[in-house]
Formats: structure tokens, sequence, C-alpha cells
């Protein structure tokens, strides 16, 4: 090699070596950069949450102290917020989700609890004894999920206090982890709190009304089973195992092909309660009436009458219909049952019936109430009614209620309001919100 | 000549050595741009401008300034006011709603459906999506879908960033199942495939049922 040669391979390398090292000097600038962001989010979501804590323990400790229903009901919102908020700052933080199951549950269930005395004084009724001997086991637990929380936050090393102290590979064993969880242990999740509220015992053990008590035996779901396929032709029935649980179910599959349906026949009574499935394929080109018309006819055919659609979602080339049972003119929504169908197919590719056998009970007549006439004055004078029904609507969170449905607009909006038709108090506003998925309530 | 050929020798040396790490920096900035600026939103009205002729991108779901030519292009076509930005009268000519949430939550429960049981049969993927909607509901895990998918090491696909990758139609009609209720799972919380897991925890739930490769369970 020459000289001139070698002095320019030098300066060619000497170029390489520089840019190397200027782009390396610049992914470390970037990921301390990261590094440093990731750790300001994790700073604010541990800092946040002892806040939140801390505030969920005074406002427990004032609502205890008070005896006025306006105040109680201010701190009653304001612990709810605070449950909210701990519960999202908790999720943020680089921990294993079993190794918090217990202080999460603490913190929802508080916040839960909190919202349904809320709703309770807003109801015009007062807390009792049995509110406030709740509430002062809430505050004993509070005590201690903040004593351990700010003690173990206390311990860490300040520079970096989360990332010097978790290996983000191994959410599972760091020091993070098993320091911020040592109160998994000491956090009660006795005792059962007995509200009306989100992540209750009613909702967490609602019964199952709707299904005979009946046990039907393998054989019989099997013969259940093969009778679906007067429906699907060419398909064959295999047994695939059972569900156990609160729904226990016979479960099968229904094949041609590449066709696939995932069938749950229950065993109390043999009610069809799923079938689960993509999209089959054709050549036509249903219309929404007349996929309606199947839907109605197969849900006869399975065993339930007088359902009739009350709602559909069009994506695609499936359209989803809810079925409800209406008798005498009323509309029981709590008994829904989900349908969907191919319309390319004009195949049942879709159901799903847990409401159904949830609530399905008989049920005494619609009450004289108010009128469903007197009731449409009560609301918003802005509003257009479009269209007015009887219904039978599930409540929050447990029960149901008899309400007057109305069907409004105004403007370039849709609403579906619900009056309770014995009192007239508003029980539900819903909007209809048009999205790339399809029209939606909300 | 001894010197220059040791001077090439060592030069040679430390491109070796410095060269991976920048090749690993270009990735991981080109990537980190990526991961955090997808919008399905976004992705939408791109797909919408395309199959109208005002777009010819890629559909990334990103506003670049080739989108926004696209939305003034559109903007001026149809008599509109050309700002480049999705205002209320443009998203109504292009028939979307920027209602964030139900398409956001569509868009994530999808994604993770994907990356975590893409080779699932298509109940599996109903199951998995139905799991993170009974999380949701649960008072032990966090109250919404982005908290429960994004709470660390709950989900794999999640933890190794496989989350990113564009979920196909199937994934997308399986999260529009588990939204609209279906659930052959009946309230499971958990699953996990037996052939892989190594959580003696895992093993300890109580099983509901099992579907395809995974097992669910309370």
């Amino acid at each position: 090699m020459n000289k001139k040669s070698s002095i320019i391979l030098i300066i060619v390398l000497s170029l390489v070596i520089i840019s190397s090292s200027i782009f390396s000097l610049i992914l470390i600038n970037s990921n301390n950069t990261i590094r440093v962001s990731l750790e300001n989010v994790y700073q604010k979501s541990l800092n946040d949450l002892v806040k939140n804590i801390d505030d969920v323990e005074v406002g427990i400790s004032k609502l205890v102290a008070t005896n006025n229903s306006k105040t109680q009901k201010k701190i009653l919102d304001d612990l709810y917020v605070n449950c909210v908020l701990a519960s999202a700052n908790l999720s943020q933080l680089p921990i294993s989700s079993n190794k918090v199951i217990s202080v999460t549950n603490f913190i929802n269930t508080c916040g839960g609890y909190m919202y349904s005395l809320s709703e309770k004084i807003d109801s015009g009724n007062t807390l009792n004894d049995s509110d406030f001997n709740n509430v002062e086991s809430l505050l004993g637990q509070s005590k201690i999920v903040l004593y351990d929380i700010t003690n173990f936050i206390s311990s860490l090393s300040y520079d970096y206090l989360v990332l010097n102290n978790v290996t983000l590979s191994d959410g599972e064993n760091s020091e993070f982890t098993a320091g911020l969880t040592s109160n998994e242990n000491t956090v009660s999740k006795e005792p059962s709190l007995i509200y009306d509220g989100p992540f209750s015992e009613s909702v967490v053990n609602k019964k199952i009304n709707g299904l005979p008590e009946t046990i039907i035996s393998k054989e019989e779901g099997d013969k259940k089973a093969n009778s679906l396929l007067k429906y699907f032709n060419g398909f064959s029935v295999k047994y695939l195992g059972d569900t156990t649980g609160k729904f226990e179910t016979y479960n099968y599959s229904l094949s041609q092909n590449e066709n696939v349906l995932f069938v749950q026949i229950s065993k109390r009574g043999g009610v069809l309660l799923n079938i689960t499935s993509s999209n089959i394929g054709g050549n036509k080109n249903l219309t929404k009436f007349e996929c309606e018309k199947i839907a109605k006819s197969i849900a006869y055919e399975f065993g339930f009458a007088d359902l009739y659609s009350v709602w559909d979602l069009e994506l695609n080339n499936v359209i989803y219909i809810n079925l409800a049972p209406i008798y005498d003119g009323v509309i029981y929504y709590p008994d829904l049952i989900k349908v969907k169908i191919d319309k390319t197919s004009g195949v049942i590719i879709g159901w799903e019936a847990q409401n159904y056998a949830y609530n399905h009970v008989e049920r005494e007549d619609f009450p004289n109430g108010i009128g469903i006439l007197i009731g449409e004055q009560l609301l918003n004078n802005k509003l257009t009614v479009i269209e007015r029904n009887y219904s039978v609507i599930p409540n929050e969170f447990s029960g149901e209620s008899y309400a007057y449905e109305y069907i409004c607009s105004w403007d370039e909006y849709t609403y579906y309001i619900y009056l309770d038709a014995i009192t007239g108090e508003e029980l539900n506003i819903l909007r209809v919100v048009k999205t790339t998925n399809g029209d939606l309530l909300f | 000549m001894k010197k220059i050929s040791s001077f090439i020798f060592v030069a040679i040396l430390l491109i070796i050595i410095t060269l991976p790490f920048s090749i690993a920096g270009y990735y991981f900035l080109s990537s980190t741009k990526s991961v955090f600026a997808y919008d399905a939103d976004i992705a939408e009205i791109q797909t919408r401008l395309s199959n109208w002729g005002y777009y010819s991108g890629d559909i990334n779901g990103e506003m670049t300034s080739d989108t926004i030519s696209a939305i003034e292009y559109f903007q001026s076509s149809n008599g509109l006011t050309v700002t480049g930005e999705i205002d209320g009268a443009t998203a109504s000519a292009l028939g979307v709603s920027m209602s964030g949430q139900s398409s956001g939550n569509l868009y994530l429960l999808a994604k993770c459906i994907y990356a975590e049981a893409r080779g699932e049969i298509y109940v599996g993927k109903v199951a998995v999506g139905a799991v993170i909607l009974n999380r949701v509901a649960d008072a032990n895990f966090p109250n919404t879908i982005y908290g429960v998918i994004y709470q660390p090491w709950a989900f794999t696909a999640v933890h190794d960033g496989q989350i990113n990758l564009e979920p196909d139609t199937n994934a997308y009609e399986a999260a529009q199942d588990a939204l609209n209720g279906w659930d052959p799972t009946y309230g499971s919380l958990y699953y996990y495939n037996p052939e892989v897991a190594t959580s003696s925890w895992i093993f300890s739930r109580e099983v509901v049922v099992e579907i395809g490769k995974h097992v669910f369970a309370r």
C-alpha cells in the first residue's frame, strides 16, 4: 500500500471512528434522557400514591368525626376520587400485579364503598352505625398501608429512587416489589362490606336466577349440541370439555373445514349460553332487516320466545343484534341476548346469553306509575321525544327498576333517557355516539 | 509504515467495538419514535383519505407532513376551511368520530389479543380479551383497559414489546366480541399456557376452562 492510499485510509477510518463515537454518545444521551423521564414518571406515581393514601386516611378520620350530611357527602366524594387516583398511580409502578392484590383490593373496595355511601346520602338517607363501623375498619387499614409505604420509601436511596431499586426485566423478584408489598399480608380483605356499589358482594357474587335447577347429563348435552347441526349445514360436532365455576357448561366445537364455532351449553337446564366464532364467509349481502329476522327465528328455535331486536351494530361483514324479551309491551333489558350474524352467509356466528341466565325470571306486572306522558313533561324541554317505551332496566350495580324509556333528540345528538316509573326520578341517560366502529351508547 | 499499519489496526478495532452500538442506537431511536406516535384515529383518517385518492403514504397512525398535506387537499376539495387539522367539520366530512375512548380501547385490546394469542383459535382470542375486561371490573386490578394491559408484568407481550405489533382483522374482531360482552371464560381473571408457565402461583389458581393452548382461571 503506498503512502497516499494509507493516508486516505487513515482519514476514512478516522471519520468512521469519529461518527461512530458521536452516534454512540447520542445514543447514551438519549438513553439517559429516557431513563430520567421514566424515573420521573415512577417518582410522580409513587409520591402521588402516598399523597392519595394519606388523603384517604385523613378523609376517613374526618368522616367518622362529622355528623353533618353535607360535609359527609363532600368528604365521601373526595375519598372516592382519591381511591381512584391511588389505584391508577399504583398500577403505573413497576410492580408485578399478583404482588399487590390485597393493596389494590383495599383501594378499590374502599373507593367503591365511599361511592355507595355518597349515593346513600344523595338519596336522602343518613349514615348508620353499621356504616360507621365499616368506615372505622377502613381507617385502620388505610393507616397500615400508609405506614408501610412511607417507611419503605424512606429506606430507598435518593438517586433514581425507583430505577436503582428495580430490575426492569424481573419485577417479580426486585427489591422494590418486595419492599412495597410487605403489607400484602397485613392488609385484610375482611370484613366483607355489604353495600350496593362497584366491587360489592352483590356484584361479585351475583346469583344466577334464569337457569333451571335440574342438571343435565353429558349425553343430554351431546344431544343438545347435535340438535344445533340443523342450522349449520355440513358441520360436525366434537366435545371439548367442561367449564367449571360459576357457570358450568359442556363445551363443543361445530366445525366444517376451517370454519369452527365454539359452543357452550349450561349443565343447569341445558340452555345454550354461548356461540363464539369468526366470519364463516359467503357471497350474500344481507340487510339489517333480514339479519334481525334470522336472529329472532334462530332464538325461537333455540327455545327463546318473544325476543325482539332492541339495538344493532353493523361492522364490516357482521351485524351484532341485541334481543330483549318484550311482554305486554314492556322491554326487559336485563334479560338481553346478543346475537352475531355473518351478513355474507346469513349464518349465526355468535350467541351470548349470560344476562338472560342471570336475570330471566317471572316478574310482576308493570306498575301504575306516574304515567308515561306525565313523565315526559319532566324531561329537559330542549329535547324532542322521538319514541317512548315501557321498560325494565338494570340498576347501576344490582337489582332492576321499572322505567319509562324516552328516545330523544337535541341538535345532532340522540339520547336514551330512563325515568323511574313510580317516582319520575331520572335513573339513567345514555347518548348515541357515532364512531368508526359503529353507533355505541355511552 | 509500521506506525501507519498500527494505527490502521487500532482504528479497525475501535470500529468493531463502537459500530454495533451505533447500529443498535439507530434502530432504538427510530423504533422509539414510532412506538409512541401511533394513533388509531389518525390511522383511520389516513385509510379513508387513501381510499378516496387524497393520500398515498403509509398508514402509520402518525400525523406526518404527508398526512397534513392530504388533509389540506381534502379540505380544499370539499369547501372546508383549509387548516391541515381535523376539526369538527372535517371529521364530520370524513365520517369519523374523534372520540378517543371507544376506538382507543378497541385498538389497544386488539393489539394485546394479537400479541398474546395470535396463534390461538378464534374463541381463544376472544377469551383473552374477556380476561382483560374481567380484570377491569375486578377490585384486585386497575379500573381501565389501559391500566390493566399496561400494569407492569401483567402480560408477557406487553413486557417484551410485542404489544406494539399491528393487530390483524381477526384480532380486531375478537376484541369487538369481547367488548360486546362475549366471555367464554365466565369471569376468569388469569390464563396461562401450562406447557410454558413456570410460576407455582399461577398453577394454584382455580381452573375454569381450557381453550386451545390456554388454561383460564380465577
